[in-house]
């Protein structure tokens, strides 16, 4: 008999528990909204395979990223497993087999791909799942165990880093724009080349949501790298899109149905399209280069770029860059569940100035760009280029991906036209009974997870420096006293509006609550609302007094029980 | 709930994120890169905003330890992080003579922007007492400047440094 649900009566690792502790095999499809699903086949118990229709990156790419094999190794050994019969080698076997990866690197690789996928199947909120009893192991089965234990404790991990990224990149929706003055401006900074793509895709249009479709990677990943990204002043948000109802950004590709649809999910796309069928860059320059640049390379450096603008490299790598992330079939799911967006940001669209982003990205870096076409930033993000059918079709047939199922359970990943939940549906009954009662080790963990879903992160630092002095003309004064004084040259230079500054006037014209708005910098600034306009290479002098006070509500008493509770740790 | 707030700062791989990993009750919610400066004996990553650990002392109190970042390039964050802390951690990594100026730079940049007690730890210290002494020299601190030997893998190492800035703070207060 299958074991039917809801993911809104059954989270996730509730059920995952119930597989492990009754040590079922068999395969759990879950299914979110209408195109959404994914799968995880259990053996006796045990995680052994994983895969989602949502974002998933091949494993043939994962290597390559990570630089364990090179992009024409991948190559070859695609060429020898597509040469290869029904049923033969998977791409992880041919790669061992051919000397490019160990078998450690593989399972290890494996492993992060079944935890990657069982994480996003995670994050969903609703949902349904069927849990259907398999005689023996399937063909997925390659001898991988993964201890759901360790996968939950993972994504609780993870979960818990999601949920302080959350407080920067509060939505998938979220745009963010490239920041008008990005620290000064005076410092330089080197990027990793997935920062740098992502980057470069941050326009001021995309949201969160569609950059990780465009990269190709998770939104977890996407939303890490934005909030670093974020967090040293290199992006801020797009008020006027942040504002834009979700329903409005341009909708995600729709998976294919049918059997071919069910082929490419099981054999998804592995290497890139052809240069012959990459879009064509509006502008004439083509001075891409044709290998990833070392990070090295990728320093961002004023003076250099002063020096000789290479403001038409950088827009026509960004039009390739854009080429050469083509989404592949990632359907977002209707009922996708992110977090929501904050009130202030989710009201009426305001009436925002269109800002040129690569103009921004000029004065950032102090070059002059050429001619740019201004965007209007109330039309809709442009759609993603999409290669055409024929090429997809005959990437599909060229480069498989051996590690998904192959030919065992096509429905896994296909939406079926009608869902099957109601006969058998986990309402009530000793199945309800017995999830609900929750083994010992749930319990154990669930007080764990909710601790960190409501742990106070920065809210409650704010809380213990509400006591401190607001910023007042007098701090500013301090600060001007201590040091931390411009340049003459930076003073000289026209400052742009901080962007909270700018987000706090949106704000006021909305009517909404400032508190909503409280970041982690806000929070460390006692309630400061203004990223610090520091000049990086002004020290203040030993005489010219301190800027900074300590928290005055901490008294004898609770530092004295902080030392006793850190003996005792 | 009440919460407390450290600051961990010193020079460019002196050990900072792995010193916050060895105690923090979360995973560390760290910003990193690689390492582009060949140069450096580093390799690996480095943090380019900030390290966030936390200590959950009771149901009322929490510990807050931010990592700032290493170069001087980042120092705009220095001031962000160091708003309300209660006082500082500086760490050198002994072995790198090279970062004693920076680590000078770094002990006055905090000493100058806020009054709130600091002891210096010393990560990887080979011959106790005498580096130690050598480092107090190099940083040109005076003699009542708490520098304690520190082994920034080690929970209980950074427990004691950790408690060593506490009582400090302990004694400002009175």
């Amino acid at each position: 008999m299958a074991l039917r649900g809801s993911l809104t009566d059954f989270s996730l690792p509730d059920v995952f528990q119930l597989i492990t502790f009754s040590r079922k095999t068999g395969v759990l499809r879950i299914r979110s909204g209408v195109d959404a699903s994914g799968a995880v086949w259990f053996r006796d118990g045990e995680v052994f395979f994983a895969q989602s229709n949502w974002h998933h990156e091949p494993l043939g790419e994962r290597l390559v990223a990570a630089r364990k094999i090179t992009p024409s190794a991948l190559e070859k050994a695609l060429g020898i497993r597509a040469a290869e019969p029904d049923g033969g080698r998977r791409l992880g076997q041919v790669l061992v087999d051919e000397g490019y990866i160990t078998e450690k690197v593989l399972e290890a690789f494996v492993q992060e791909q079944i935890q990657d996928t069982i994480f996003d199947l995670m994050r969903w909120e609703s949902g349904e799942f069927d849990f259907e009893l398999l005689p023996e192991v399937v063909d997925e089965d390659i001898g991988l165990t993964v201890s759901i234990e360790n996968v939950i404790m993972e994504g609780s991990r993870r979960l818990d880093e999601w949920a302080r990224i959350k407080k920067k990149v509060p939505s998938m929706d979220v745009v963010f724009k490239m920041a008008t003055a990005p620290g000064e401006g005076t410092f330089e900074i080197s990027l990793k080349p997935v920062e740098w793509s992502l980057l470069l895709l941050v326009d001021g249009t995309r949201s969160v949501a569609e950059l990780a479709r465009a990269t190709g990677r998770t939104d977890f990943e996407v939303a890490r790298i934005l909030y670093g990204l974020f967090s040293a002043g290199l992006l801020e948000f797009a008020v006027e899109e942040t504002a834009t109802p979700p329903a409005e950004l341009p909708a995600a590709p729709e998976p294919e149905t049918g059997p071919e649809s069910a082929l490419a999910e099981e054999f998804p796309v592995e290497s890139e399209p052809g240069p012959e069928h990459a879009p064509e860059p509006e502008s004439d320059l083509i001075f891409l280069p044709p290998e990833p640049v070392p990070a090295d390379d990728m320093l961002v450096e004023v003076e250099a770029m002063t020096e000789e603008p290479p403001a038409p490299v950088i827009e026509a790598e960004h039009e390739l860059l854009e080429a050469d992330v083509v989404p592949q079939a990632a359907p977002a799911p209707e009922t996708r569940p992110e977090p929501e967006v904050p009130g202030f940001l989710a009201g009426p669209a305001p009436v925002v100035e269109p800002t040129d982003d690569v103009t921004s990205f000029a004065e950032m870096m102090g070059v002059t760009f050429g001619p740019v076409e201004e965007k209007s930033h109330a039309e809709p993000a442009p759609a993603e280029p999409a290669p055409e059918p024929g090429v997809e079709s005959a990437a599909r047939e060229g480069t498989l991906e051996p590690w998904a199922p192959e030919g065992t359970e096509p429905e896994a990943v296909t939406p079926e036209p009608e869902p099957q939940f109601e006969e058998h549906q986990l309402e009530s009954g000793p199945e309800i009974e017995r999830a609900a009662a929750e083994p010992e080790t749930v319990a154990e963990l669930r007080p764990e997870l909710e601790t960190r879903a409501e742990e106070p992160d920065f809210s409650e630092l704010l809380e213990s420096l509400e006591s401190l002095e607001e910023p007042t003309e007098e701090v500013a004064a301090d600060e001007a006293a201590g040091g931390f004084v411009p340049r003459a040259a930076d003073v000289e230079t026209v400052v742009p509006e901080s962007p909270p500054a700018l987000l706090n006037e949106r704000v006021e014209e909305l009517g909404a609550d400032l508190s909503e708005m409280t970041d982690e910098i806000g929070a460390l600034t006692g309630g400061r609302t203004s990223r610090p306009q520091v000049n990086v290479t002004s020290i203040p002098e030993r005489d010219q007094g301190t800027a900074l006070k300590r928290d005055e509500a901490v008294d004898k008493t609770l530092v004295l029980k902080i030392i006793d509770g850190l003996r005792k740790l | 709930m009440q919460s407390v707030k450290i600051v961990v700062t010193g020079p460019f791989n002196a050990g900072k994120t792995t010193f916050i990993k060895s105690v923090s009750e979360i995973t560390v919610l760290s910003t990193e890169r690689e390492v582009t400066d060949t140069s450096s004996p580093a390799g690996g990553e480095t943090t380019v905003a900030m390290d966030f650990g936390r200590i959950t002392i009771s149901d009322e109190v929490v510990l807050y330890i931010f990592g700032t970042p290493g170069q001087e390039r980042f120092s705009f964050m220095w001031e962000t992080l160091s708003e309300g802390m209660l006082g500082f951690v500086l760490l050198v990594d002994a072995t790198d003579e090279s970062s004693m100026g920076d680590a000078a730079a770094i002990v006055s940049f905090f000493r100058n922007m806020s009054s709130v007690p600091f002891v210096i730890a010393a990560n990887r210290v080979g011959d106790g007492d005498e580096a130690l002494e050598t480092i107090h020299e190099r940083l040109g601190l005076e003699p009542s400047v708490e520098l304690l030997a520190v082994d920034a893998r080690d929970r209980e190492s950074v427990k004691n440094v950790l408690l060593a800035l506490l009582y400090r703070i302990l004694e400002s207060m009175e």
